[in-house]
């Protein structure tokens, strides 16, 4: 297996033995990223190989020294250009953040570096996280590795590029309306979203702060385990964090088969519907045919709500959108227009010159729906119908262990097909935005190829059940067969 | 695409623009005028939903008032409160006028 090639909990322990030496790995990275970058585009910021080469030799010492510690020691993780990185250009994928360094870290990336992780840069993404095909970042459009003709997803379309190009063996993201999940499925990934709440926020530049969390990439449920162990703590800078210790997910990945009753799978009718390609129905129903057996269970159910997400979700996130958008106003941070005048002229100008088109078009539609005569019929009506998709999945989780459904509706599109047509760019979402609406964790597998391009499943279970869902996770992976994929470029 | 664009749209737009202090192009206007009638429709979807009685979430976890006890902490140094600043002075964010 080439270095670059291996997993992370393969890696972390061949470092930590002195089998597998983190210069070798980092060089053999790069030699990599050098060879693919400029054709993937993946990443906004790359940590400098002499820097990460110094980096490298520290903590080759540390081994040596037997004083080496952490879950992740040595090995390299690529993250989301979102998410406040000290002394690193953190962008959003946004000209107004073009050049802002954050004086701290994010609490995930405080976590990492305790663990012994190596940051090697900032990936792509849609601007502000606002996107389901990293074709909105300023930065231009990452290609999917395995068709550079089409769309990554988005809008964590980068770190997904980079897993599947081999350039990083982890990475993290983030999941607003899809964005860890999309990405994932469209590139033959594994991305996680948890439950909100189980990862800190603190750091994580802010889109649409009651929908989203930072969630674990891979191309292996084990890793996505690994990784969880480190970025899912308890954090009293964020006060939407879930107080509590976790369990460990590593441990509940390694016994996935230790279920005491019958696993109950619950096939969502309304995922399976009308907007769902043929293609990428059938190879999920495949994948459900191989896994019904003895001790699997499965059977329809119908959560009429659901019709309802897509609009329900882009009212809430717009609204969000468009309040914290509010704080780029060129004095702070940020862009700043080169214009005289009074507060309002720079503000506006400033805005104007800073934010690309779909960041324009969320602020306006987000400023309408909170805006007076129009907040009760549309954010407080969204705030309803989101209450009644709560309800729905209570009701599920009653009678389920886990929901599946396709990841994404469609296939990989290519690059430019949509971007013209916003409703039909939101329309990717209507799989993986009732989740965000819920709160609830939801995971995407590789569950097959059509025409080699990837399709991913979704499985979604009770707030706080990760244990759970990795354990499942686990069990598609063996029986799917499809995991650590690097796209043959 | 057949959008039934009018002047109380672009009158709306004008209005939001100013709301986000947003300043758009002439082109700009042009797209998003469509874009905010076309989106609006789709927003329309959820008054077929009969949401008596249901109250709304805007939380889904149930926490309340967070907070930690009232000792200070050690505050982030000048200097790197201002190394993003476009303008500064004398350990000032220089603001433009409001008046």
């Amino acid at each position: 297996m080439t270095l670059f090639s291996k997993p992370a909990y393969m890696l972390k322990n061949e470092i930590m033995a002195g089998n597998t030496s983190i210069l070798d790995l980092v060089c053999s990275l790069y030699e990599r990223i050098r060879k693919l970058e400029p054709t993937v585009n993946a990443f906004i910021t790359l940590r400098s190989e002499e820097e990460v080469i110094r980096e490298a030799e520290e903590k080759e010492k540390e081994i040596k020294k037997g004083k080496a510690k952490g879950l992740l020691y040595g090995v390299p993780i690529a993250i989301k250009d979102n998410i406040s990185t000290k002394g690193i250009r953190t962008t959003c994928g946004s000209k107004i953040l073009e050049n802002y360094i954050p004086p701290y870290d994010a609490s995930v990336v405080t976590f990492l570096k305790n663990e012994g992780a190596i940051i090697l840069g900032k990936t792509n993404m849609d601007e502000f996280a606002m996107g389901s095909s990293t074709e909105t970042s300023y930065f231009g459009p990452t290609r999917n590795p395995w068709d550079l003709e089409r769309v990554p997803g988005g809008s964590s379309g980068g770190s997904a590029a980079a897993l599947a190009a081999g350039l990083v063996p982890i990475a993290l993201g983030s999941d607003t309306g899809g964005s860890v999940r999309c990405p994932a499925a469209f590139t033959a990934t594994v991305g996680l979203k948890p439950t909100y709440g189980l990862v800190s926020r603190y750091g994580l530049i802010a889109y649409a702060n009651s929908l989203e969390q930072i969630g674990p990439m891979a191309r292996n449920v084990t890793d996505i385990a690994l990784l969880l162990n480190v970025i899912s703590k308890y954090d009293e800078n964020d006060g939407t964090s879930i107080p509590g210790n976790r369990p460990d997910y590593v441990c509940s990945v390694m016994n996935p088969y230790d279920l005491k009753v019958p696993l109950k799978i619950g096939i969502v009718s309304e995922m399976f519907g009308e907007g769902v390609s043929e293609d990428v129905r059938k190879v999920v129903l495949r994948v459900l045919d191989k896994v019904s057996s003895e001790g699997v269970e499965l059977d329809e159910i119908s959560l009429p709500s659901l019709k309802y997400a897509l609009p329900a979700y882009y009212i809430i996130a717009m609204s969000e959108a468009s309040s914290n958008l509010a704080r780029y106003d060129g004095v702070r941070y940020g862009f700043r227009a080169n214009t005289d005048g009074d507060w309002n002229k720079i503000y506006m100008e400033t805005r104007a010159e800073g934010f690309g088109l779909e960041a324009k078009r969320r602020i306006i539609m987000g400023t309408f729906t909170l805006s007076a005569g129009y907040f009760d019929q549309y954010y407080l009506r969204a705030l309803k119908v989101r209450t009644l998709i709560l309800n729905d999945f209570r009701r599920a989780f009653r009678r389920f262990h886990v929901l599946v459904s396709p990841t994404m509706p469609i296939l990989p599109f290519k690059i430019g097909e949509k971007i013209k047509d916003p409703l039909a760019m939101y329309m990717c979402d209507i799989e993986t935005v009732p989740a965000n609406l819920a709160g609830i964790p939801a995971i995407s597998i590789p569950a097959g190829f059509v025409n080699n391009l990837p399709v991913g499943l979704q499985l979604m279970s009770k707030p706080l059940s990760e244990d759970l869902l990795l354990k499942v996770g686990k069990i598609f992976e063996d029986k799917v067969g499809l995991k650590d994929l690097i796209a043959p470029l | 695409m057949g959008v039934q664009v009018n002047q109380s749209s672009e009158k709306l737009l004008e209005h939001l623009s100013w709301l986000a202090r947003l300043k758009l192009t002439e082109r700009e206007k042009e797209i998003l005028v469509k874009d905010i009638t076309r989106i609006i429709d789709f927003f329309n979807k959820l008054s077929e939903v009969n949401v008596e009685n249901i109250e709304p979430t805007t939380h889904i976890i149930e926490l309340v008032n967070v907070l930690r006890e009232d000792i200070p902490r050690k505050p982030m140094e000048t200097a790197e409160a201002l190394a993003n600043a476009p303008l500064k002075e004398g350990g000032f964010f220089k603001a433009p006028r409001i008046l």
